[in-house]
């Protein structure tokens, strides 16, 4: 990251936080520069809210000389703007999620909406705050998932195959939502997509703890608090491992999650955490985000992480050493034929997946090509 | 279309606050509409189930603008509105 784009970052983070008064930015960024990194970092709609919330408190009570100054008018502007277009997104994911757990509800499918799809419809005040590009379902079973797959198929979805059940616990489905848009749904039949860590729930422990969406739909529901939070953590950690960084949005996931924690809560999430080997994952998640938007954690929830932690097989430290990684996914499949198989899947993917990724090619051979690119730049890290 | 009439949003229709702006989506359709802050609030009254009197009484009271301007001014963005299907009317 370039010195100008971290300092942007942090700019942006700041005004996210919403605890003090941050620096006005350097006069060399224009309003589409911070725009377009409020964009990438899945925070523009909350920026705009954040303004809003304050123009307001500064015109009804506070003194104008005691009040933030907000940043220059047209940064605001641009900002409005590119709210509203990120509201027409939230809503049309929120229309597509009302009509899959419609089909769920008809076919008497039980299921569990996952990160963004959830969070932003009891975490955040608004929907839109919570930016989100597709939506994810959390399946009992893998056949339940496929069940559901064909009637997404019957209703007009496309089907992309993921590259084995060993690399991905999840199917593709896409539909052309709006012209120009073909909107993704992730069902899934493990938490995660990674053998590290997807047999740490279990759907039925899931379920037990979850929480109603009924502003969604009657059938809506989401991880609970505590869960959500692990799983963000967990969410972040493999981002990290394949050289996705940090986004704001999903550390001010964290930041929301814990803000509403009771001390029960914090306790919970302490000896889950330990109990899944989570401990690592958890606390490096925690610590990244009151890092970004300066908080200090309880200082007996770092102990108890760090604690558990050091028992740990995985070394959290190093999330982004994807050779590291890579390792320790191989040496959380248990016996040599899983092992296997999971390397024939990483090494060749269904022609499909590699479609998926990298769009149309001339032949298997083209796309092959460009996923042996991906892990030599994977390489070199 | 008249006083009496209350208004209803289409399952095809959804609207979301941003600031104070209401945004209109028709899914049929992908095409989006902004209701300026007055606009928003006729719209926030009748999707609460108020008849459109009853919109006007409410208007009234907020804006000090007399009962012929406010009755002309809801009544055409309910004609808007209907006219781009984005509400149906009916007593």
């Amino acid at each position: 990251m370039a010195p100008d784009a971290a300092a942007l970052r942090a700019w942006l983070a700041a005004w996210v936080a919403g605890t003090a008064a941050p620096q006005p930015g350097t006069p060399a960024w224009t309003a589409s520069d911070v725009v377009a990194a409020a964009q990438n970092e899945g925070v523009v709609a909350l920026l705009d809210w954040r303004w809003q919330q304050m123009a307001r408190a500064t015109t009804s009570t506070t003194p104008a000389q005691d009040a933030p100054p907000l940043p220059p008018r047209e940064w605001v502007a641009a900002f409005s703007a590119a709210a509203r277009d990120a509201t027409l997104v939230s809503m049309v994911i929120e229309s597509e999620a009302r009509r899959l757990l419609a089909l769920m509800a008809e076919a008497g499918m039980p299921g569990l909406l996952l990160k963004g799809s959830a969070l932003a419809h009891w975490a955040y005040p608004q929907p839109q705050l919570r930016a989100c590009g597709d939506v994810d379902l959390l399946l009992p079973s893998r056949e339940t998932a496929e069940q559901l797959s064909a009637r997404l198929t019957a209703a007009g979805y496309e089907r992309a195959d993921t590259s084995g059940e060993l690399v991905a616990y999840e199917l593709l489905c896409t539909r052309q939502v709006m012209p120009g848009w073909a909107l993704e749904v992730d069902v899934h039949w493990q938490l995660t997509n990674s053998p590290l860590f997807s047999s740490a729930f279990s759907f039925d422990e899931l379920m037990a703890d979850s929480i109603a969406l009924p502003k969604l739909a009657p059938n809506a529901r989401g991880l609970g608090p505590v869960h959500a939070l692990l799983h963000a953590c967990v969410h972040r950690a493999l981002n990290l491992s394949i050289g996705v960084d940090d986004k704001l949005k999903w550390l001010y996931d964290l930041i929301v999650l814990t803000d509403a924690f009771s001390p029960a809560d914090w306790q919970r999430m302490q000896q889950l955490a330990a109990d899944k080997q989570l401990a690592g994952v958890v606390l490096s998640g925690l610590e990244a985000a009151a890092t970004t938007f300066g908080r200090t954690l309880p200082a007996d929830t770092v102990a108890a992480l760090r604690h558990a932690a050091a028992a740990e097989p995985l070394d959290a430290t190093r999330l982004a050493d994807w050779r590291y990684m890579q390792r320790q996914t191989f040496a959380a499949l248990p016996g040599l034929g899983l092992r296997l198989r999971w390397l024939w899947q990483r090494v060749f993917p269904s022609r499909d997946y590699l479609t998926y990724l990298y769009g149309e090619q001339t032949g298997y051979a083209g796309l092959m090509w460009q996923r042996f690119k991906r892990v030599l730049q994977r390489l070199g890290h | 279309m008249n006083l009496t009439d209350k208004v209803t949003i289409p399952s095809q229709v959804m609207a979301r606050t941003v600031g104070d702006e209401t945004v209109i989506l028709d899914l049929a359709s992908g095409t989006y509409y902004g209701l300026d802050p007055v606009g928003a609030r006729i719209w926030q009254l009748m999707t609460e189930g108020l008849g459109l009197a009853q919109v006007c009484d409410a208007m009234r009271d907020e804006y000090e603008v007399s009962r012929e301007d406010i009755e002309r001014d809801v009544l055409a963005l309910v004609q808007a509105l209907l006219d781009k299907q984005l509400v149906a009317v009916g007593t």
